[in-house]
């Protein structure tokens, strides 16, 4: 089928073709697991650049992206269907606020993200900067706050949180 | 229930806070944490979901305005991927000293592409740039270590030297790489950088933000925003190969993208301009579009100019 050999990626994946089928399992993925292998297969097989340091671990990697655009599509799927209901009782063409309003909404969601961060106190919120909006490693943020790697562990997993929550009530309101 | 299902969640934030780390390898352990209990992915998926969709709150509005006076290096943005790019008087600023240095130099040249050609460049200092159609560029003879993305898109392979790190302008943003590969696309509107090795540095004179492979920039309106980690790293510049991958992109985006590697005229139909689309596009040798209809999800049909792409 295939007459030119295949990359290394590919390679890694024949190889690993059962393990990461385990991992779908254990996602729970069912019935989809071997379709979203044959996913993974084309994105790998869509690959042009050079060679990946870790090829099984960046397979594992596409493959919880791929879990998680497929939980997101589902979501999407299932609110479509419910705003379909709501567009026929409803005005159409309300979805598109303004751009100016928009901005606004944007400077006002910034203003609660970073309340948000203020009351987690300083060093969480610190290390929640550092971690996600400078892209640090956490090893190297540890270092910086005098602390332990699990304690910014800690403090990110308490930031996520509450940043999660906001971004829930900020979608329900 | 209540309890369990915190439990849960606590355990999946951690998970999302470890996964996170480019480095992280223990996917056995995530594994045998999912199967331990059915709860244990539900939480995950919803959580890593939100966790997924917190860039754009995270980095949604203008930054305050840099005064080109101020000493750019005390301004550090406190949310970080959101650095104003300059006012219209920064950026006045900029131009009138970036033109000032450039176009005294008598070595500049410019190359460019017809729409649906793709060259490759390879210059002197051991770098190869890699066309698409459409695109404009300005070289320096006298400078192998420069280039000018004026429009268009271009993947450039660096061989890094750190004594003389080769630096590409974009308008009035400039990128610095540290060793790299690296795709720029770049119309009116909107600039959009994805690193796929190495790394490069966005704005060295300023925010000095270090892009790492897979990380993205988009600039656009003035405001420029990182994304971190979102781009697998083997599909930037898959365009070489007639490949375009797109994770739920609009398909306006799409059309461009199609029009400039393959170069014909591509109307979209505005009812389609923001419709999304993900997956793998490749394009056969032919460059028959009618056959990318289904995989679109639109009808498509050739038309004295071109193609047009209605819904069906």
């Amino acid at each position: 089928m295939n007459s030119g050999p295949e990359s290394g990626l590919q390679a890694v994946f024949i190889a690993n073709r059962q393990k990461l089928l385990r991992f779908l399992m254990a996602h729970g993925a069912g019935d989809a697991a071997e379709d979203l292998l044959q996913e993974l297969w084309i994105r790998i097989s869509a690959a042009t650049a050079g060679p990946v340091a870790q090829p099984l671990s960046y397979l594992y990697r596409v493959t919880n992206n791929l879990m998680l655009d497929r939980y997101r599509s589902t979501q999407q799927a299932t609110r479509r269907d419910a705003n379909w209901i709501a567009a026929q009782t409803s005005h159409p063409e309300i979805s598109d606020a303004p751009s100016g309003e928009r901005a606004l909404i944007a400077r006002e969601q910034l203003r609660l993200v970073e309340q948000a961060l203020d009351a987690l106190g300083p060093r969480a919120a610190t290390a929640f900067r550092r971690h996600r909006l400078d892209g640090v490693p956490q090893k190297v943020i540890a270092r910086e706050l005098n602390v332990s790697l699990s304690t910014v562990e800690a403090d990110l997993r308490k930031a996520y949180r509450a940043m999660i929550e906001l971004r829930r009530m900020l979608d329900e309101a | 229930m209540t309890n369990e299902r915190n439990t849960a969640d606590e355990a999946a934030l951690g998970w999302i806070v470890r996964l996170r780390e480019p480095d992280f390898d223990a996917w056995e352990s995530f594994e045998t944490w999912l199967l331990a209990d059915p709860v244990n992915a539900v939480a995950y998926h919803q959580l890593a979901d939100a966790e997924r969709r917190l860039d754009p709150l995270i980095s949604p509005a203008p930054a305050a305005p840099l005064s080109p006076s101020a000493p750019r290096e005390r301004y550090r943005p406190s949310l970080g991927w959101l650095f104003a790019s300059g006012t219209a008087a920064a950026a006045a600023v900029a131009a009138f000293i970036g033109s000032g240095i450039m176009w005294s130099t008598p070595g500049l040249y410019e190359v460019r592409t017809r729409p649906g050609e793709q060259r490759e460049l390879r210059l002197a200092s051991g770098t190869s740039i890699q066309l698409n159609g459409a695109t404009v560029m300005r070289l320096d003879r006298d400078n192998p270590r420069f280039a000018a993305l004026e429009r268009g898109e271009a993947l450039f392979t660096v061989r890094h030297d750190a004594s003389h790190p080769f630096t590409v302008k974009m308008g009035d943003d400039r990128l610095v790489d540290l060793g790299t590969r690296f795709d720029i696309v770049r119309t009116p509107a909107r600039t959009a950088v994805a690193v796929a090795e190495g790394a490069v540095l966005y704005d060295p004179e300023g925010a000095r933000v270090q892009l790492q492979a897979g990380d993205a920039l988009e600039i656009a309106g003035g405001r420029a925003v990182a994304v971190r980690g979102r781009t697998a790293q083997d599909q930037v510049g898959a365009w070489r190969t007639g490949r375009f991958v797109y994770d739920g992109e609009p398909l306006s985006r799409v059309t461009a993208d199609l029009a400039r590697y393959t170069g014909t005229r591509i109307n979209l139909a505005p009812a389609l301009r923001n419709q999304t689309f993900r997956g793998v596009i490749s394009l056969s040798a032919s460059r028959d579009l009618v056959e990318l209809g289904p995989l679109l999800n639109a009808r498509i049909q050739r038309t004295a100019d071109g193609w047009l792409i209605s819904p069906r």
